[in-house]
């Protein structure tokens, strides 16, 4: 049976050819530019997260400044599905710091790596870009440069020189009490001084010394260790190197570390750019394991006992998540920040209230903020929604246009069809034949080539730009609008079954004096805009729900205005 | 019909039999109005289109039913094929009231046992010829006898006209369509508002005369809306109709 007027269906479009070109070139026309404006979107945005990852690494989190307690902590996490890690030796040149790094963070980093490679025998290394200049390098690759690293052993503070010195001065007070001397006093003020508190304190002297021992290995790499000594001393006499070194003070040590290293390649500046705050990342790159060797070096040295040495703050690991993606740093954050901390990363407090600002964030375990905005791309989304109202408030005003063109023919047919015994039912359902028949016909046409003429665009753009466009036709979207402008079409079907219902019921008004005038009961409009808007805030399954409930209203709809067309388009009319 | 009649005496005994045939078709009511009216509007508006009136129509014969214009004749023809609802009264087709029926039977019934034929030809311009004709056929779910599909349209002279759209034809060809698809279904009742109305006087002559000719051949009731006295003397009965009044019934000469 459905068949059947199926068949009738099909055959009456395709007898009044023109108006059914017409309809079907409108319609797809609307699926098409649909199709075009959601792809054409979807590419440009997936083209731009790309560049932005590009630029600031694809990393979910990081935790920098961090050490290898740390380290293991993390590696428990079943989320975390890679570790960057990069152990960073700090140099106390412009050349900045030298870094480990492991093939997990070449992965995560989108590194872009200019000319050479990375390295991979210990003596080798990779420089950022800016650092050229900076050595004077003109051909880099497989020049030698040597890199100084600086290890601060040892820095007395402020506090500790003034402790030491008002130690001296006691001491002295103390020696010049018990000995009673006053030619000491005389010597020092000139004689007949009479004595006041802190009178020393102005005749303390301050005398340094610094020593630098050398020690060369076979791989030619140098170690130095500057000791600074400091010594206050009361006499007029100037104390021996010796004297201040057994009894002075150890200011400063600082143990340097020469490396010989050949350059193996160059890549691009990304250090100023990754979202760190003032956290420091490599600017070179050594192996593993000449990471290692350094840190044997720098234990085992002859200079000084040094074998106590730490990498404590100084690695930093960079976090992937195949599984939570961007939700990641959420969900380790609770564990590894304290309160005030993650009150001061989130924004939030434990209450889930708003606590203040989220500005200024040093925290080290942090978010990659700048390859995954919050607020990602509204503006295009919007401008996406305008256009597809655009496209769906043209396609109204186009179908109605032709459907008015054809009100007279339409109300005659159904009334002819009647006459010769045809059901209610059986109307209904070939105009909704019809309409599904215009539909399913245009929505591949329409939907296909408008995904066609995007990807030509987008190759257009990638060869008059010259640049990288990624060609990105989200289903998913399409899909939603495309379902959305059909309910969109039914409701129109909808709309002017009633306007033509009114328009013959008028007609039939002449011939019989008294007819009922059905009331129009749509506030449907505002409902198809509501859907759009939500189109990208709910999650797929509310959408597919609306989707749903809101087709079977339509259907229903036009179930309801069919009938009421039907019941006003009486056989008399074919008396006219 | 055979009718045997035997004739017994109050003590049993035979006394005689009749056996005789009687020729039912030409007293077989199959279309019956009762005391059917129409009117339009209420109080002093109201309009009477239709009298009371009753009829009855016996099957197998031309009727014409013939007034001028504005006397109700297409209304009086309306109702009776059931496309009109009457004020009152009410009208029994082969026995059953039409107007008792839900939409569906009337549907039904319109498409196996009424045939309407049109003075505006009333063809779906966007079907062919073909699929116009066969049109009730396929809304009742059916497919054409091939045979008696053939015979229709060689006898209405359409076979060769068949993938043509109607907006390619003459009028007369248009209202032979319109006539084959009336008759395909072998309705029981053709009911014809003036058919020649746009019709040439020789096509119109030719319309009708092939009307009465396959309506005789399928042993079927025509009625025919008109107001030429002349198209009218072909029928075998005239129903003559005056200012909504059913005037007379009479038999042609």
């Amino acid at each position: 049976m459905k068949g059947r007027i199926y068949k009738i269906a099909r055959s009456g479009m395709a007898g009044r050819k023109k108006d059914t070109l017409l309809l079907m070139l409108v319609i797809a026309m609307s699926f098409f530019f649909t199709a075009l404006a959601i792809t054409l979107q979807g590419s440009f945005q997936k083209t731009r997260d790309a560049q932005r990852r590009q630029l600031y690494g694809v990393w979910h989190a990081a935790y920098l400044a961090a050490d290898d307690d740390v380290l293991r902590l993390l590696e428990q996490e079943d989320a975390i599905s890679a570790i960057g890690k990069s152990y960073i030796f700090n140099t106390g040149t412009d050349m900045g710091v030298v870094g480990t790094y492991n093939q997990q963070l070449l992965e995560m980093g989108r590194f872009n790596l200019i000319e050479g490679s990375f390295p991979q025998k210990p003596g080798e290394i990779a420089l950022e870009s800016s650092k050229l200049a900076m050595l004077g390098l003109a051909e880099p690759i497989g020049e030698e440069i040597s890199v100084v690293y600086q290890f601060v052993l040892k820095k007395a503070s402020n506090e500790e020189m003034i402790a030491y010195r008002e130690r001296i001065i006691k001491e002295y007070e103390e020696k010049l009490m018990q000995e009673g001397n006053p030619d000491d006093l005389g010597e020092l003020f000139g004689s007949g001084t009479p004595w006041y508190d802190g009178m020393l304190s102005d005749l303390v002297r301050d005398y340094k010394h610094r020593k630098i021992d050398w020690e060369y290995l076979d791989n030619g790499v140098v170690l130095t260790l500057s000791n600074l000594y400091h010594i206050n001393y009361f006499r007029g006499e100037t104390p021996g190197p010796e004297e201040i070194r057994e009894k002075g003070l150890i200011e400063e040590s600082v143990l340097r570390v020469t490396v010989p290293y050949k350059v193996s390649g160059v890549i691009s500046d990304y250090s100023e750019r990754w979202d760190v705050s003032y956290y420091p990342l490599a600017n070179a790159f050594i192996t593993e394991e000449a990471g290692r060797e350094l840190e044997k070096i720098i234990r085992n040295t002859g200079l000084t006992d040094n074998s106590g040495f730490k990498m404590d703050g100084m690695l930093n690991l960079f976090l992937y998540s195949d599984s939570l993606g961007e939700d990641l740093y959420q969900a380790l954050a609770e564990k590894l920040l304290t309160k005030e901390e993650y009150e001061q990363a989130t924004g939030f407090n434990d209450y889930g209230e708003l606590s203040g600002a989220i500005s200024s964030n040093n925290i080290k375990f942090r978010k990659n903020n700048f390859a995954y905005p919050l607020m990602e791309g509204s503006t295009e989304a919007t401008l996406l929604i305008v256009i597809l109202v655009i496209i769906f408030i043209a396609t109204i005003v186009s179908v109605f246009q032709i459907f008015l063109s054809q009100i007279k023919r339409r109300s005659r047919k159904i009334a002819l069809l009647k006459s010769i015994g045809a059901t209610n039912g059986q109307i209904v359902s070939l105009m909704a034949w019809e309409g599904a028949y215009l539909l399913l016909s245009c929505l591949p046409a329409g939907a296909l080539s408008g995904a066609g003429v995007a990807y030509l665009v987008l190759q257009l753009i990638r060869l008059l730009k010259d640049s990288e466009v990624i060609y990105f036709l989200d289903f998913q979207l399409v899909g939603y609008a495309l379902v959305n402008l059909q309910i969109a079409n039914g409701l129109i079907s909808s709309l002017l079954s009633l306007i033509i219902a009114h328009i013959i019921v008028i007609l039939v008004m002449f011939l019989t004096p008294f007819g009922q005038i059905p009331d129009p009961s749509f506030g449907v409009f505002e409902y198809i805009m509501d859907v759009f808007r939500r189109l990208q805030l709910y999650p797929w399954l509310i959408h597919l729900l609306i989707c749903i409930l809101f087709t079977a209203v339509t259907v229903f709809a036009y179930y309801l205005t069919s009938i009421k067309l039907i019941k006003s388009s009486p056989v008399e009319n074919m008396r006219a | 019909m055979l009718t045997v009649e035997i004739t017994y005496m109050p003590h049993g005994q035979f006394v005689q039999a009749y056996m005789y045939l009687t020729e039912e078709r030409s007293a077989m009511i199959i279309l019956k109005a009762e005391n059917i009216q129409k009117a339009y509007g209420k109080n002093e508006l109201k309009v009477e289109a239709l009298k009371p009136s009753n009829l009855e129509i016996e099957q197998g014969l031309f009727y014409a039913i013939i007034g001028c214009s504005g006397s109700g004749k297409s209304t009086l023809l309306h109702i009776l094929g059931g496309l009109d609802r009457p004020t009152a009264g009410k009208v029994y087709l082969e026995g059953k009231s039409i107007f008792d029926m839900d939409n569906r039977e009337i549907a039904a019934l319109r498409r196996r046992r009424i045939g309407f034929v049109f003075q505006s030809f009333n063809l779906l311009s966007e079907h062919t010829v073909r699929e116009n004709i066969l049109m009730p056929l396929h809304l009742d779910g059916r497919d054409p006898d091939p045979e008696h599909f053939d015979r229709v349209v060689k006898e209405l002279g359409i076979k060769d006209k068949l993938e043509f759209f109607p907006d390619e034809l003459s009028g007369g060809e248009r209202q032979r369509v319109a006539i084959a698809r009336a008759m395909l279904p072998k309705p029981a009742i053709v009911l014809a508002d003036e058919p020649t109305g746009n019709l040439d006087p020789k096509t119109g002559d030719e319309v009708l005369a092939l009307m009465k000719d396959s309506a005789h051949k399928f042993s079927q009731t025509i009625i025919l809306v008109t107001h030429d006295m002349e198209i009218a003397s072909m029928a075998d009965k005239i129903i003559k109709i005056d200012n909504g009044n059913i005037i007379s019934v009479t038999d042609t000469l």
